[in-house]
């Protein structure tokens, strides 16, 4: 399997890197041929090294410290917008974004962006 | 003792002409929202800049002196955007949210360097900026100032969203 005569480069983020990351990679070696595959232990890293060197296939863990699955994918997909992108967009302060985030996750009792979105689809509140 | 009470009546009477006298007149009149829609109205003309204004949440009486607070900050913000900034346009949001009230005035301006100002909010860029925190301070709120050359400005200013007495 490749894309365009180069091997497709595979990103597995994981934030319990050692057993199962290294399973899995090993897993799908066969399947993604002959690819030096990498690794990210947050959706932080996960987002800075595919701006770094770039990804064909992603596989990502969902519940992970500092940047969740959830908003790194969107993130990746150019879906997410920072506070303050946000705020210049809406025209208002980075501060207000942030409470405007804050009373959202207090209210579904979440902590961060990817447990808003995993608590929102939950209750139905997105399509 | 009916001196005395003369007295107390007349003090009485003085102390409530004086809380009077700090309240913005506008306020007087109408809530916090219509107040400050008027006079950002009246600054967006006379400065022929434009400007949007929002409301988020749901408005409501919050305590007259928090009220008060909002409505001269707004107004200073205003003042700084029309002085400093060069803004083509200005943008004022109040958000009513559960615990707090927030006002937010952001201009697309010349923006300064926020880390030349001074803890109080002096500094080259200082303008109203220590007075407006003053304010803030002294009912319990807090002023965020965020802005970078050529970036613009946007100030945050939020109080606790205490109800009005006697239930608005």
């Amino acid at each position: 399997m490749s894309t365009a005569g180069r091997p497709i480069r595979l990103l597995i983020v994981d934030d319990h890197p050692v057993v199962p990351v290294r399973g899995l990679a090993d897993g799908l070696r066969g399947v993604f041929t002959g690819d030096p595959d990498f690794e990210a232990a947050d959706g932080d890293e996960a987002v800075a090294t595919v701006e770094r060197i770039g990804a064909d296939v992603v596989l990502m863990d969902l519940r992970m410290p500092r940047m969740g699955g959830v908003e790194a994918i969107a993130r990746l997909r150019g879906t997410a917008p920072s506070a303050r992108e946000g705020a210049s967009k809406l025209f208002v302060s980075e501060a207000t974004i942030k409470t405007h985030l804050l009373h959202i996750y207090d209210k579904l009792g979440v902590r961060d962006r990817a447990g808003a979105v995993g608590e929102a689809y939950k209750r139905r509140l997105l399509p | 003792m009916d001196q005395a009470r003369a007295l107390a009546r007349e003090s009485l009477t003085e102390a409530r002409r004086s809380l009077q006298a700090l309240r913005p007149e506008p306020l007087e009149e109408s809530g916090l929202v219509e107040a400050i829609t008027s006079m950002a109205d009246r600054w967006s003309q006379a400065f022929s800049v434009p400007l949007s204004l929002e409301t988020t949440g749901e408005p409501r009486p919050i305590l007259a002196e928090l009220e008060a607070t909002l409505y001269r900050v707004a107004q200073e913000a205003l003042t700084n955007v029309s002085k400093h900034s060069g803004a083509s346009k200005a943008g004022l949001t109040l958000s009513y949210m559960d615990d707090e009230v927030l006002l937010d005035v952001r201009d697309d301006g010349v923006g300064f360097d926020v880390g030349s100002l001074d803890g109080n909010g002096h500094g080259p860029g200082g303008f109203g900026l220590r007075g407006m925190r003053q304010r803030l301070r002294r009912v319990a709120g807090n002023l965020e100032i965020e802005s970078a050359p050529g970036e613009g400005t946007a100030i945050n200013a939020s109080v606790p969203a205490i109800p009005a007495e006697g239930g608005g």
